[in-house]
C-alpha cells in the first residue's frame, strides 16, 4: 500500500515539474527549488527526490554536484527523438494489429472517432487518439516495447497537447485517424503503414512548430 | 561521494558475478551476502540493485527476495526484437555517416582477433560494432535504451558464447557488415546485418532451451 502511495506521488511530481519545463514556466538552466515543490504540491521530499531522478534520467533535469538540481536547455531534439522512436514501435505494432484485431474494437474506436465534431472538448479527441493509438500499440507483443513507449508517454502528450493548440490540428488529426482505422478494418497493411507514418509525422511537425512559437513568446530564443 | 564510490563497487562486483556465470540465472542473490563480501553497508548495495533492477537484470519479489533475472524464450525474443529494430534503424544514418576512420578502426580491431584471443577480446571488437552503429542513430533517447537493453543482452550473450565455433564465424561476419559499411552499400549492409542479428538470436534461444 504504501509504495504504491509513493509512487502516485512522485509520478504527480514528476507530471508537474516536466509540465513546467516543457511549457517554460521553469526556464532552462533555471534551478529546481525542492521545497517550493514540495509546499505547492504538499508532498515530502522522498518522492520529489524520486522525480527528480527520473527527470535526470530522461534528461530534463541536470544535476551540480553540492549545487542542487536544474532544468536542461529544452529543445526540438527532445520531441524529435520521442516521436521518432513512437514511429518505429507503432509502425512495427500494426501488422500484430492487423493480424489479431476484433471487428468489435475497430466498431468501438471508429464510433469514438465519428462522434467527435467542432463542438467536442479537446478531452473528447485526445480520448479518442488514445483509443486509436492505443489500440495499435497494445498488439506489439513485446512488453519491454510497452515499457518504453509507456515512458515516453507522459512526454508525448505533453507534446501533443501543445500541438493541439495549432489551428485546425485537431480536427486533421481526426481525419488522419479514420484514414488509419480504415486501411486497418480492411486489412490493408501497406495502406495503414503509409497512413500511420504521415499522421505521426504531422504530430511530430505540429509539435515541434508549436513549440518554437511558444518558446519564442515565453523565452525569445 | 565514498557512498557513491561503494554503490559502483557493489554494482561491478554483482554484474561479474552473474556475467561470470558465479551466480546463475534465476539464482538469489542478497544484501547481507555481498555487504559482508565486500565489508560495506547495506545502503551503497541497496542503491546498486536499484540500478540493477531498472535495467532489467535483477528482479526483486515481495516478501520472497531479490533473485538474477531469470531469463526466458520470450525474454530472449522480446530483447533482440528490439535490438533488431534499433539497429536497423540507426543503420539508415550510419550507412551515411560512419566516416573511414571510425570503420577502418572497427575493422583493425576485428581482424586482430585470432585463436589465442580472449572472449573479452572478441567480445569488445564485436560489441563496439554494434554499438557505433547505433550510436549513429543520433537519437540519444534510442541509445540509452539500446544501452538497457545491451546490459540484457550480456545476459544472454554469455549463453552464445559457449559455443567455440561461434567466435570465429561471427568474426567473418563482423567483417563483411563493416566492409559493406566502408563500400557505402546500404542493402548489403542491411542484409548483413540483419542476418546475423537473427542467427544469433536462433542460437541463443536455442541454448535458452537447452538450459
Amino acid at each position: 500500500m504504501e509504495i504504491e502511495k509513493t509512487e502516485s506521488l512522485s509520478d504527480m511530481a514528476y507530471r508537474y515539474i516536466l509540465e513546467r519545463i516543457i511549457s517554460f514556466v521553469y526556464k532552462p538552466n533555471e534551478p529546481i527549488i525542492e521545497n517550493d515543490i514540495c509546499v505547492a504540491l504538499g508532498i515530502s521530499r522522498t518522492p520529489l527526490r524520486e522525480a527528480i531522478r527520473r527527470l535526470e534520467a530522461e534528461g530534463f533535469i541536470v544535476k551540480a554536484r553540492n549545487r542542487g538540481a536544474f532544468v536542461r536547455t529544452y529543445t526540438v531534439e527532445d520531441i524529435s527523438e520521442s516521436c521518432d522512436i513512437r514511429c518505429l514501435f507503432e509502425v512495427y505494432s500494426l501488422k500484430n494489429c492487423i493480424a489479431h484485431i476484433n471487428e468489435w474494437e475497430i466498431e468501438e474506436i471508429k464510433t469514438n472517432l465519428l462522434r467527435l465534431t467542432v463542438d467536442s472538448s479537446e478531452e473528447e479527441y485526445y480520448g479518442a487518439d488514445k483509443g486509436l493509438h492505443g489500440m495499435i500499440t497494445k498488439y506489439c507483443m513485446n512488453a519491454r516495447m510497452l515499457n518504453i513507449l509507456k515512458s515516453l508517454s507522459v512526454q508525448l502528450d505533453m507534446f501533443q497537447r501543445i500541438s493541439a493548440q495549432t489551428p485546425n490540428r485537431l480536427l486533421e488529426s481526426k481525419q488522419e485517424h479514420l484514414k488509419i482505422i480504415e486501411a486497418i478494418e480492411k486489412k490493408d497493411l501497406s495502406q495503414a503503414e503509409e497512413y500511420l507514418q504521415v499522421h505521426l509525422q504531422n504530430v511530430k511537425i505540429s509539435s515541434i512548430q508549436a513549440f518554437q512559437k511558444m518558446r519564442i513568446e515565453k523565452i525569445g530564443v | 561521494m565514498a557512498k557513491i564510490g561503494n554503490a559502483k563497487k557493489a554494482y561491478d562486483y554483482i554484474y561479474q558475478q552473474i556475467i561470470s556465470e558465479k551466480k546463475e540465472l534465476g539464482a538469489p542473490i542478497s544484501e547481507m551476502e555481498i555487504s559482508e563480501a565486500l565489508g560495506m553497508s547495506r545502503s551503497p548495495i541497496r542503491e546498486a540493485f536499484k540500478l540493477l533492477e531498472m535495467q532489467g537484470i535483477i528482479v526483486h519479489y515481495p516478501n520472497r527476495g531479490t533473485f538474477v533475472t531469470d531469463m526466458t524464450r520470450k525474454d530472449i525474443a522480446e530483447i533482440f526484437q528490439l535490438r533488431i529494430m534499433i539497429e536497423m534503424e540507426a543503420l539508415d544514418n550510419a550507412y551515411i555517416y560512419m566516416d573511414e576512420s571510425v570503420l577502418s578502426t572497427l575493422k583493425q580491431n576485428i581482424e586482430k582477433l585470432d585463436e589465442n584471443s580472449e572472449v573479452d577480446e572478441y567480445y569488445t571488437a564485436n560489441t563496439a560494432l554494434h554499438k557505433t552503429i547505433v550510436n549513429y542513430s543520433g537519437n540519444s533517447r534510442m541509445i540509452k535504451f539500446y544501452d538497457t537493453l545491451s546490459m540484457q543482452i550480456a545476459l544472454v550473450n554469455h549463453l552464445s558464447a559457449k559455443l567455440p565455433s561461434h567466435f570465429q564465424e561471427s568474426k567473418q561476419k563482423h567483417l563483411a557488415i563493416v566492409e559493406a559499411l566502408i563500400k557505402k552499400d546500404k542493402e548489403e549492409a542491411a542484409k548483413l546485418l540483419r542476418e546475423h542479428l537473427e542467427e544469433v538470436r536462433d542460437k541463443t534461444m536455442l541454448l535458452c532451451a537447452m538450459d
